[in-house]
């Protein structure tokens, strides 16, 4: 192994993993967001629908 | 619904494990190369992703096609979901080219190599198409992101191609696959196994970008 190559390995595995962390963790909030959006709306869309029977 | 996302999840896991594996064999397993020595490891993850980029970029291509002949909505989900994570993996394949390359001919970017400049120009093009698709205006953003989706795809084997349009003294980027340079079994293995995990990884960011898509309709609709 040569010592000198080590930073360039850490630092490269690094940026790649924090990159793709960052990237799948943006897309969970984002979709969880999403998801209690439409749970509210629907639950809304449900009462005013036993409202007006 | 409970299926789709059953599966999903069991999709997800494999790809954890897939992914796992991938980093114990560049790690644990696989010998030192002999010139370049531990950041040659680069390469597991840097070759993979480039063509994982490429692979999302020609969906991005036959879908946003379709979406302009057809105006189906499911061909223009999935060419936001593949555009946005092939530019992530876009992303992924500049960094570790910096790096190694820094290491290598001590610079972060070399201007006079082909593949380079032409790599950084498709990254410009789908830095666009993402910018565009997530704050454009969205009655006209989905036939624009289609047309520079088009492009930026159609420009994908103009980057493979720049480097062997040179002579060979010419050209710096190295072609390991090409030159038959994975002569031990072991990097073969690791190679191959690197790009099922990226490939799962890709299809498995593309398909939660695909949800949260589909999702985001569904609640304009209501």
């Amino acid at each position: 192994m040569t010592p000198d190559s080590y930073p360039a390995l850490f630092w490269s595995y690094t940026a790649v993993w924090v990159l793709l962390a960052v990237y799948m963790i943006w897309l969970g909030v984002r979709l969880g967001r999403i998801e209690r959006s439409l749970s509210v709306k629907g639950g809304a869309c449900n009462d005013s629908g036993k409202k007006s029977t | 619904m409970p299926n789709t996302s059953r599966i999903f999840t069991i999709f997800g896991l494999l790809t954890l494990l897939l992914v796992g594996t991938a980093q114990y064999l560049i790690f644990m397993v696989v010998p030192n190369e002999v010139v370049m020595g531990a950041v040659q490891r680069v390469f597991y993850f840097h070759v993979p992703a480039a063509l994982c980029c490429y692979v999302a970029f020609g969906a991005v291509f036959v879908a946003s096609i379709m979406y302009l002949a057809t105006r189906n909505r499911a061909a223009d989900r999935i060419s936001t979901a593949c555009g946005e994570v092939g530019f992530v993996l876009c992303t992924v394949t500049l960094i570790t080219g910096m790096i190694w390359g820094h290491s290598a001919w001590n610079t972060w970017f070399r201007w006079e190599e082909p593949r380079l400049v032409t790599f950084l120009v498709l990254w410009l093009i789908f830095l666009s198409f993402t910018v565009l698709r997530n704050f454009g205006d969205p009655s006209r953003s989905a036939d624009h992101a289609s047309v520079l989706g088009i492009m930026g795809a159609a420009s994908v084997p103009l980057v493979y191609l720049s480097i062997k349009l040179l002579p060979q003294s010419a050209r710096l980027h190295p072609e390991v696959i090409e030159q038959g340079g994975l002569r031990d079994p072991s990097f073969i293995w690791t190679f191959c196994i690197s790009c099922i995990a990226l490939l799962c990884l890709t299809a498995f960011l593309a398909w939660l970008r695909y949800r949260i898509e589909t999702a985001h309709e569904e609640l304009i609709k209501r």
